[in-house]
């Protein structure tokens, strides 16, 4: 079994990745995997790891490498192959190189060439987007090479999704496929990462993780329970979550509620906004964490629904998932979710809940998670 | 509206380029183009807006030598992504940009124009960016990829509320690849230099003949 060394990722592979497997790490343009390459380097001290690199020189992944705190020792003992500086027309330092970067051919050939040599048990190719943009028509030919590689050892390729038909094509050639994506397309913030292929049995539960100097930290991501004043949202809060509390997060600015939700292997932080007026400043602090929010309306009191709108549109400047959740339906007077939709204005997902006996609650966080993982990325 | 701080252009435009737009800055070999780059960054530091300026076949230091201003706000509100300098071999000393391992690495670029995005983005503020160029990325990539890396990155740009300025160099590509990228963003700024004077026309944006100007350099 080869570790990919992110626990959680580990753990939804059922131990890790099979030898002799084709694994592709697959993200969105703009998001680091080559970090998930050095989780494995790491987490597998015994293995002889080859290197390709084509992208930069190795002297700037052994740099790269070094900024996180990953024993060193481990990454010396990586043999790179440079397929980067004879594009550049420039020597190559590494024992190992490419005789003609700008050709694939050459660049598999001297990558075969070093399994070889150093009986690798696992060649990372970094990447095989940049390798096939040297020329997208050698896909097959490629892949055919590092299958018959694949018997000597495992091939881990790095791929940046640049686009989505060559994407299927090329994930179909895979034995794992991971996909790290991220929540919001803009800033890229708010990444996860989530298991879409194994041979075996696999969890494809999407795992949120932040990259600090450790690598890759996988974090429980918020939701924001907002709305406007006595919309139902401690209700809300306190029964949905396993557990939870009011707490005075930052001394005496910010008290707010708090509640953690663990449903079908997802775990998320809930957090209720206070007081309505701090509900922009709230927003604007917890948005790096909060991965959707849910508005929860009094469905008896359109009268509040223009502080809601107002509410929503704070939201929208952050692009944040968000489902409404039109509350109070057991009273007679409560406007129906379509209504609350209709007068709201918006195109959102309305659910009715009744928040006192938990009606609805947990479908309308479960559709608001379902939204978030599902939302395809570029 | 966005100013690009070149006041005829501006004027012939009614108040500059539209804001959150991606512009092709295209013109034979000179530095005209950096110029008019020169001026929007300067024009955006005056007024608060933040800005990103990516080089590729030049050193930040050297863009910096061109304009006191840049030098004065690089590292607050104007960050550099650096895609030249590693080329070389090492990072320049003293400096604080981002670095990218060279041209080829796309995505090496994208995560530093998220990066600096992360840093500069905040929903009211306008934000500028340069692309010093796309000649480089073309010299270095397919043109396939550069087409998809230009189309995606700008429709982030422009998320972002950013105001991107692609500089690309006439003459030196196929006109097939020129035509292709000109369909991928939303304006276009022609450049010529006609014996000393600096030509310049938008015809996208309301400035169909071509205008003399006064950019540095
Ligand atoms: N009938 C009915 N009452 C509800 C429902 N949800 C909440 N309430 C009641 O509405 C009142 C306000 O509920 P809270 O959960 O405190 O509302 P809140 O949004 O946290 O209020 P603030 O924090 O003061 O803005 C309480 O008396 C709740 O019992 C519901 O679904 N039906
Ligand atoms: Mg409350």
């Amino acid at each position: 079994m080869i570790l990919s060394g992110i626990s959680k990722l580990d753990e939804h592979l059922n131990g890790g990745f099979s030898e002799n497997k084709m694994v592709l790490i697959s993200s969105v343009p703009g998001m680091n995997s080559r970090v998930f390459a050095y989780h494995l380097v790491q987490a597998n001290p015994k293995l002889k790891v080859c290197y390709v690199v084509e992208n930069a020189f190795p002297d700037q992944i052994r740099r790269d490498s070094s900024r996180y705190l990953f024993s060193e020792t481990q990454f010396n003992k990586i043999a790179y192959i440079d397929a980067f500086s004879t594009a550049l027309g420039l020597p190559s330092k590494e024992k190992y190189s490419a005789k003609d970067a700008t050709s694939i051919d050459s660049i598999i050939e001297s990558a075969e060439h070093a399994v070889d040599a150093e009986k690798a048990d696992v060649l990372v190719i970094d990447s095989l987007s940049g390798m096939l943009g040297k020329n997208p028509s050698k896909l097959s030919k490629m892949i055919e090479s590092l299958r018959k590689l694949s018997d000597k050892c495992s091939v881990v390729c790095l791929y940046t999704k640049w686009d989505a038909s060559e994407y299927n094509d090329v994930k179909s050639r895979f034995d794992y496929v991971v996909e790290i994506k991220s929540v919001e397309e803009r800033l890229l913030s708010r990444s996860y990462f989530k298991v879409v292929k194994a041979p075996g049995e696999f969890n494809s539960t999407a795992v949120p993780f932040r990259i600090g100097f450790d690598g890759v930290a996988v974090y429980v991501p918020k939701i924001i329970i907002t709305g406007p004043f006595h919309a139902g949202k401690t209700t809300f809060i306190h029964k949905v979550s396993t557990k939870a509390v009011s707490v005075n997060r930052m001394g005496t600015t910010i008290a707010l509620d708090h509640g953690y939700v663990e449903h079908s292997g997802f775990s998320v932080d809930l957090f209720g906004t206070p007081g309505q007026e701090r509900f922009e400043f709230m927003l604007d602090i917890l948005n790096k964490d909060a991965f959707g929010v849910v508005l929860i309306v009094d469905s008896t009191k359109p009268e509040t629904f223009e502080r809601a709108k107002r509410m929503l549109a704070h939201v929208s400047r952050y692009s944040l998932p968000y489902i409404i959740a039109a509350n109070k339906q057991d009273l007679p007077s409560a406007l129906k979710p379509e209504k609350v939709r209709e007068i709201m204005e918006t195109d959102a997902k309305v659910i009715g809940t009744v928040a006192t006996t938990g009606e609805g609650c947990m479908e309308a966080l479960k559709m608001l998670i379902d939204m978030i993982v599902e939302q395809e990325t570029l | 509206m966005i100013k690009t701080g070149i006041a005829k252009l501006d004027e012939g435009m009614k108040g500059g380029l539209r804001e959150k737009s991606n512009v092709l800055v295209i013109g034979p070999p000179g530095p005209e183009k950096v110029g008019i780059a020169l001026k929007f960054i300067e024009q955006g530091l005056n007024d608060g807006d933040g800005s990103l300026y990516i080089t590729t076949d030049v050193g930040p230091k050297e863009i910096e030598e061109n304009s006191s201003l840049l030098a004065e706000h690089a590292n607050k509100d104007l960050i550099f992504i650096d895609c030249y300098s590693w080329t070389l071999g090492e990072q320049p000393a003293g400096r604080k940009d981002i670095m990218v391992p060279g041209p080829s690495a796309l995505n090496d670029l994208s995560i530093g124009i998220a990066q600096a995005m992360q840093k500069l983005f905040k929903p009211d503020k306008k934000l500028r960016v340069v692309m010093h160029s796309l000649s480089t990325l073309l010299l270095y990539n397919n043109p396939e990829v550069v087409y998809r890396f230009t189309q995606i990155t700008g429709a982030r740009l422009k998320s972002s509320n950013a105001t991107t300025l692609f500089l690309i160099e006439e003459g030196m590509h196929d006109q097939k690849v020129v035509t292709t990228i000109k369909h991928l963003v939303d304006s276009v700024i022609e450049v010529k230099n006609e014996n000393g004077k600096i030509m310049l026309r938008a015809p996208m944006n309301g400035v169909a003949q071509w205008i003399e100007v006064e950019v540095p350099l």
